[in-house]
Parts: C-alpha cells; sequence; structure tokens
C-alpha cells in the first residue's frame, strides 16, 4: 500500500509538488498520469526513496520510504533512464542483486531469461534499448517486491514484449498483491491494465479514482478523453 | 531491521570488482618505480646495478620521496573517490542506486571504504614487496623493520587524508570533471590560501617573519609536508589520521543533506559555489596584486579581482552566463571583503608591528644574523640585561627596516656598499608561553652602528661560544690550511679540496686556537660588519671517540665557527672528527704572528 499526504517539493523558486496526497491499496495497479512537467517523475523520485520531501510524508506500507531499508527492499523500480554499472552483464547483475535483495528468485530470473530470449553473458550497455528495458523488468521483478514503481515503462518495447512484460506484472498481482504505479504518458496502455488513475498537473492530483467508476461517471470518455477533459483541452 | 545497519558488504564486494582496474594500474606504477628500481640493486642485473645504491634508493622510499610513490599517493586516492562516488554525477544512476535497499549512510560508508582500499592496496603490495627485496634487519643492512612500518603508517596517512579531501569535493561537486579537478585542488587549497595571506603580511607587516608561515602551509596536508621534509612521525599520522576522520564525518553529514536533483551542477550547495567563487577571487587577486603586477599598486589588485571573479563564478556556476543579480550581489560582498583584507593588512590594524614584548615578559630571545660569529649564526640570550637590550634593538629594527623600505626608489644600483642588507630574526619565548618571531631586512652600516647590538656582540653569550675554541679537549688534533692568501706553505691558489696538512704539535695547536679565540673576541666588537679580509682559512680536525660525541654537540650549534662532523676510522672504529672552519682576518694579530712563527705564512 502506497500513502502519500500533503506533498511539497520545490527546487528553487519552482514547485514541483504543491501540496499532493494519493493512496493505492494494496494489489491495485495505479496510473499516474499528467503533463510534461507536471510532478511525475518527483513523486516517483519521493516513492523510490531518492528525494527528501520539503514537506508532508510518503509511506509504502505503512513505513517511512526515506533512507529506509526495509521500504527499499520491499520496492522494485525501473526508471525512465535507465541505468546499469558499467561493462555488467544480466548474470553480473544477478549475482549482485542477489546478495542484496533476500526475496531474490532464480527461477523466475531463469524463465524471464528464457522467455525474453536476453544473453545473460553480454553486456547490457551494449544491448539495445528495448533490450535493456526488458533486463531492467527482469532485474526488478526477480527481486520478488511487494510494491512495484515504473516510469514511462514501455517505451521502446515491441508489443510482444509489452504483453509479456504485463503479463508478469499482473501475474505478480494476481499471485503476490503486488501493488504497482505506473507513470506513462500511453494512455490506451494504462486504460488496458489499471485499476485507478490519478491526473496530476502542477504538482497537484486533479482527479483520482477507479477506472470503472470514473468509466461510469463519465459516461464512456476514454481515458484519453478524460485527461483532456481534466486538463481542460479540447478533444 | 536494517535501521542500524552502516555497511553493506555485497556492494564493498562490487565496487571492488567494478574498479579492480584502477588498483592494477597503480600497482604497476608503483612496482615500476619502486620493487623494480630496488631489484636492480641487489646483484640480479649488473647492467641496471649501476644506477644508484641501494641504501640511497631504499632511503628515499622510506621517506616518502620517490616521486612516483609521492605522486601515485596523490592521484590515486582522488581517482578512486572519483570513481566510486561518481553514480552521483548523473541522473540515472543517481537516482537507481539511491532506489536500491541502501541507506545514504551505508552508501557513504561503502564508498569510502571501498575507494580507500582500492587506493591503499597498491601500496601495501609493493610495501611487501620492498620488505622482501630490502630484507631489512638482516646482515649490515642499515634499514630496520620499524624504518618499514613508519613509512607504512605514513604511506597510509598521506593516501587516507588526499582520499578524504577528494571524497568532501565529490561529495559537494555535481559533475564528474569538477569532482576530479576539486579532488585534487582539495589537497592544495589550505596550503595556497596559506601563502597567499603570507604574501599579504610578507609586504604589508614589517617584521613579519614568513619562514615559519611557509613551512606551516606547507604542513596543511601531509602529501605536501612529505615534499619538505623527510617522512612523517607517528604523532603527525595520529593528528593527520584524525583530521582525515573529521573531513570523512563532514562529508557523511554532508552527504546527508546533499539534493540529489542538483547532479550535473559544478557544486550542489550553493555555498560551496560561493565559497569557490570566493578562493578563485582571493588567490587570482593575491597573485596578480602581489607578483604578476605588483608594480601597478592597487590597480594589480583591481585587475585580478575582475579576472578571478569572472573565472570563478564561470567555474562554479558552469556557465558563460553570469551575468545576473544573484552574480552582482557576490561581486558587491567578495569586493568588499577582498577591500577589508587589503585595509586590515595595509594599515595593520592588528597591530601586529607594533608588539614588542617588555623585556620583563621574555623568557629567553634567540636572534639570527649573519654578524654573530660562527656557521650556525643563531644565539640564545636569556640573561636579563641582554633581553633589554633586545627589545630596545627591537624598536631600532623598526626604524631600520622603515628606512631600507623607503630607500629602494632612492637607490641607484644594488652593488653600492652602502645599501648591503642584513637580516635579522629575533625569536622570542615569552614568559607565559607564547612565542612572538620577527624578521627585519637593515642596512648593514645601521645595525654595526647600533649600541645595543654591539652590547651583544660583546656579551657573555657571544664571548663564551668564542673561548669554546680555546678550550677543545681531543684524543689528537690535526691542523689544515684550505686557504693561503700569503702562503709559504702550500700553493697561492689552491682550493678547498688541496687542503695541506700542517706539521705542527698538538701543544702548538693548542696555542694557536687560544690565540685565536682571543683575537676573535677582541675584533668581534671592533669589526662588527668583517671587514678584515682573511689572511687564510685554518681548518682545525678533533678526532674523539664516540663515547665523547655528547661532549662535542655544544660545539655544533655554540661554536664560533662553521662545525661539521665526520667519520675518522683510520683513528680507529668507529672514531668521528669535528672539523672546525677558521678563518684567519688581517687583525687576529696574535695568531698571525704565531702563523709567521711557524713558517705558515708570511705577512
Amino acid at each position: 500500500m502506497i500513502r502519500v499526504n500533503d506533498l511539497e517539493k520545490s527546487f528553487g523558486e519552482f514547485k514541483a509538488l504543491n501540496g499532493l496526497s494519493l493512496h493505492v491499496d494494496k494489489g491495485a495497479v495505479y496510473g499516474l498520469i499528467g503533463p510534461n512537467g507536471s510532478g511525475k517523475t518527483t513523486l516517483i523520485k519521493h516513492l523510490t526513496g531518492v528525494m527528501k520531501p520539503d514537506k508532508g510524508s510518503c509511506e509504502i506500507n505503512g513505513m517511512p520510504v526515506y533512507d529506509n531499508i526495509d521500504v527499499k527492499l520491499m520496492t522494485g523500480y525501473v526508471p525512465d533512464e535507465l541505468y546499469f554499472f558499467g561493462n555488467y552483464s544480466l548474470k553480473a547483475m544477478r549475482s549482485y542483486l542477489k546478495a542484496l535483495y533476500p526475496a531474490w528468485s532464480d527461477e523466475r530470473y531463469r524463465t524471464m531469461l528464457a522467455d525474453f530470449g536476453l544473453n545473460e553473458n553480454g553486456r547490457i550497455s551494449r544491448f539495445s534499448k528495448g533490450m535493456q528495458k526488458q533486463s531492467a523488468f527482469l532485474l526488478a521483478l526477480c527481486t520478488r517486491p511487494d510494491v512495484m514503481i515504473l516510469d514511462e515503462p514501455i517505451d521502446g518495447l515491441d508489443p510482444i514484449m509489452r504483453k509479456k512484460v504485463w503479463g508478469y506484472l499482473l501475474g505478480d498481482v494476481a499471485d503476490r498483491q503486488m501493488t504497482v504505479l505506473i507513470s506513462s504518458h500511453n494512455l490506451r496502455e494504462l486504460e488496458g491494465i489499471c485499476d485507478c488513475v490519478g491526473i496530476l498537473s502542477q504538482g497537484k492530483l486533479l482527479f483520482e479514482g477507479r477506472l470503472d467508476e470514473l468509466k461510469g461517471k463519465a459516461k464512456d470518455m476514454s481515458l484519453e478523453e478524460l485527461f483532456f477533459y481534466e486538463m481542460g483541452g479540447e478533444l | 531491521m536494517n535501521k542500524g545497519k552502516i555497511f553493506s558488504a555485497a556492494l564493498f564486494r562490487e565496487n571492488i570488482k567494478r574498479f579492480w582496474s584502477l588498483a592494477a594500474v597503480a600497482f604497476f606504477m608503483y612496482i615500476m618505480s619502486g620493487p623494480f628500481v630496488l631489484m636492480q640493486t641487489v646483484g640480479y642485473n649488473k647492467f641496471f646495478a649501476i644506477f644508484s645504491g641501494r641504501s640511497y634508493l631504499l632511503g628515499i622510499l622510506l621517506e616518502n620521496h620517490n616521486p612516483g610513490f609521492l605522486f601515485m599517493h596523490l592521484v590515486l586516492p582522488v581517482v578512486s573517490a572519483v570513481a566510486v562516488f561518481s553514480y552521483l554525477n548523473r541522473t540515472n544512476s543517481v537516482g537507481v542506486v539511491h532506489a536500491m535497499p541502501f541507506s545514504r549512510r551505508v552508501l557513504f560508508i561503502t564508498n569510502y571504504a571501498s575507494g580507500l582500499v582500492l587506493s591503499f592496496v597498491p601500496f601495501l603490495l609493493n610495501w611487501l614487496l620492498c620488505l622482501v627485496i630490502a630484507r631489512p634487519g638482516v646482515g649490515t643492512n642499515a634499514v630496520h623493520m620499524s624504518d618499514f612500518l613508519l613509512w607504512l603508517l605514513g604511506s597510509f596517512t598521506i593516501i587516507t587524508f588526499a582520499f578524504s579531501m577528494a571524497v568532501l569535493a565529490c561529495v559537494v561537486s555535481g559533475n564528474t570533471v569538477i569532482s576530479t579537478l576539486s579532488g585534487f585542488a582539495a589537497n592544495f587549497v589550505v596550503v595556497v590560501l596559506i601563502v597567499c595571506f603570507c604574501g599579504y603580511a610578507a609586504k604589508f607587516l614589517a617584521g613579519f617573519y614568513s619562514d615559519i608561515i611557509w613551512d606551516s602551509a606547507f604542513y596543511a596536508s601531509p602529501w605536501t609536508r612529505t615534499i619538505i621534509e623527510d617522512g612523517l612521525s607517528v604523532w603527525q599520522c595520529i593528528i593527520y589520521l584524525a583530521v582525515a576522520a573529521v573531513i570523512a564525518v563532514v562529508s557523511d553529514i554532508l552527504y546527508h543533506v546533499r539534493q540529489l536533483e542538483r547532479c550535473g551542477d559544478s557544486y550542489v550547495f550553493d555555498w560551496v559555489q560561493t565559497l569557490i567563487g570566493f578562493i578563485f577571487v582571493f588567490v587570482i587577486t593575491s597573485l596578480t596584486g602581489l607578483l604578476f603586477f605588483e608594480g601597478m599598486g592597487i590597480g594589480g589588485y583591481i585587475i585580478g579581482f575582475i579576472i578571478g571573479f569572472i573565472t570563478g563564478q564561470m567555474v562554479s556556476l558552469k556557465t558563460l552566463h553570469i551575468f545576473n543579480r544573484k552574480v552582482l550581489r557576490n561581486l558587491i560582498i567578495f569586493a568588499v571583503i577582498m577591500a577589508l583584507i587589503l585595509t586590515a593588512f595595509s594599515l595593520d590594524v592588528f597591530g601586529f608591528e607594533k608588539r614588542i614584548p617588555k623585556a620583563d615578559n621574555v623568557e629567553s630571545v634567540e636572534i639570527e644574523t649573519r654578524f654573530f660569529p660562527g656557521y650556525y649564526s643563531t644565539r640564545k640570550f636569556d640573561d636579563a640585561d641582554d633581553i633589554a637590550a633586545i627589545t630596545a634593538l627591537h624598536k631600532e629594527l623598526q626604524d631600520m627596516a622603515a628606512k631600507v623600505t623607503e630607500s629602494i626608489s632612492d637607490r641607484n644600483g644594488y652593488d653600492d656598499d652602502r645599501y648591503r642588507q642584513e637580516s635579522v630574526t629575533i625569536r622570542y619565548a615569552l614568559k607565559n608561553g607564547r612565542r612572538l618571531w620577527r624578521q627585519y631586512a637593515v642596512f648593514t652600516d645601521d645595525l654595526a652602528k647600533s649600541e645595543n647590538y654591539l652590547k651583544l656582540l660583546a656579551s657573555d653569550e657571544i664571548i663564551n661560544s668564542i673561548k669554546l675554541l680555546g678550550e677543545l679537549k681531543a684524543d689528537e688534533k690535526e691542523l689544515y690550511v684550505v686557504y693561503n692568501e700569503y702562503p709559504v706553505v702550500g700553493e697561492a691558489d689552491m682550493g678547498v679540496s688541496n687542503q695541506f696538512t700542517l706539521d705542527l704539535t698538538q701543544e702548538q695547536i693548542n696555542e694557536l686556537m687560544q690565540a685565536m679565540s682571543y683575537d676573535m673576541i677582541e675584533s668581534v666588537a671592533a669589526d662588527p660588519r668583517y671587514s678584515q679580509a682573511a689572511v687564510c682559512e685554518l681548518e682545525l680536525r678533533c678526532y674523539f671517540r664516540p663515547s665523547a660525541f655528547a661532549a662535542y654537540e655544544r660545539y655544533y650549534t655554540g661554536a664560533s665557527c662553521f662545525t661539521q662532523f665526520i667519520d675518522a676510522p683510520e683513528k680507529g672504529e668507529g672514531n668521528m672528527a669535528a672539523l672546525f672552519q677558521l678563518p684567519v682576518r688581517s687583525g687576529y694579530s696574535r695568531t698571525i704572528k704565531l702563523l709567521n712563527s711557524y713558517g705558515i705564512i708570511k705577512y
């Protein structure tokens, strides 16, 4: 479960998050959408423990996130801008992450490696962008996190691979009640997998709700249409 | 359950695995500079054996004066620090690494430890190799295991200190280039700042004794200290390691408050940007004003300020576009601070020049001037009358020094005898335990006319030091002529290397030394400028057994002439000789009379 209360963060004069509150239930798949500069990535960096809030709080499973190793152990993260240690292969990363995460699953690693068709001995830095993204998903899912945070996760993935990735994610949601927060601009993609959505603008949540309720209230508007509507744009 | 965790073995292993190549390259740099060269001196290779003696090579290694080792002691820690903390400089790496299950403390401590290991292990391995090759304590080898252990501790200290400074630079900076440059600069910045202050004091404050400040500037880091001194003592190592630990703690605190989103900036703290900007201003203003454009007066400082300000702002802000309100604010603040510094020095607002201790408050005084008889021209005075004369002389020296400053523009040439200068250094030990050191450049003529100065020349301290010459006890004495202006014995043009032994009895030598000490006592006050030419120069050699060395040590600093100790195995195993070089001046009537009678000179 993710709970964000009255979160504020400024960068100099610019207020990136302005009293943001958000709630994601355990086992839910939450879609975070918003225009560029709305604060999505800033929020994610608070949820992954990278940034310290100026004000307010971020909690995962009832524990504050910042500088909390226990929370980080139960959190998986696939960032927008990927990063792997230079010269490292998937095998080397597996060895490293296995030592860090007690819940690491070798069985899941072997299954996903075969399914994605990746070479575990090849340097990740020499993989294509899509293969690097697959590697990031593979490594994050093998840590068996309780909460998965994804920032623009499907950029660079082909449709077949997207289907596989969503399959693994939703499988964990169904099997282990994993909580997922996805930030994406691909609204059609989110519409197919999210239970809840939150629309972020200027550091505040404009709208939050379950997708099925939303569709009932919004008279079958698509997520994309709802987004435009909330942002005051024209369809 | 992980709350108290401060170290991650997994991250430590990973850092070593990722950056081992740095240590490997360093290992080979060390091995080529030390063990490889050392091996050539133990007879494995006759060709390379001509390079140098083993004891010499070992000596410079143990004192950390080997250029290769000294270079690596600085470069490797800085490069290691930049490598292990490089993830702080990019948005993707900073996000991913801090999202991993580490607290900031775990990250800092583990990275610090792994970087230090990478920095130290290459040296440690080479130290072991040198130990095996040199085999301290074996046979006639003069090197002991304790020397090797001190070398190990000294090197660990230098590496740890340089590494800690580089880590601090990495934590406050936001990109790899600036981290690297700052990592190196951090090891020298205090040295440079002290040197600049020393420059201002030397220029504006009469009597400022810069030597001690120069030394203390180099003491700011064990690396720079090693350049001017032979190795580090255990206590010095402990102090430097304690300072390195404090720097590490400060870095840890800064790491905790570091705003990760500012990665990519030159410096991630606003106060560091301001500080770096000011350091540029201060150093460049000082260099131009005191050195490059000294003749331009205040104009030199203004030029330096402008250059330093623009450069500093461009570097700290990492942009060419520096003209905004914040920079204008810095410009005003920096200009005010520099004006205050210059005013404080030029007006001597702290009363530095006026500080002359009262004679009652002085425990003892050392005066150093070339005019005192003896090569080591420092004499210590603790008699109340002498101290009173010195404090009175101190006031006179201030006036004499002012005369030197005023006369600079009047001089026609430096070779004019009227402008011959003498440096006089006064070192007070005050009764309250403090010290006060001053140094003045004065005209020789002025000093020679000072009654207080002449009073010191006639003091017991000076007279007794001269008398030592007539009281020398030795198993055997020999007398040589090293220079003879009016020859009877030897050649007129013989040099110092062609010494000529005199065939004199021990009684004749003693008689000659007695006469010479009387002559010196008479002439020291009569001719304080040593204007009398040397008729000849003698060298007295006193042979003695090692057990008598302690008794001879007082001559080393106390004697009224140049003194040197040498081994003299030809007089028996372990025997030594004390050498006294004695110029015979034209006013030494008793000495010249005896030399004439012995047929040594004809004058």
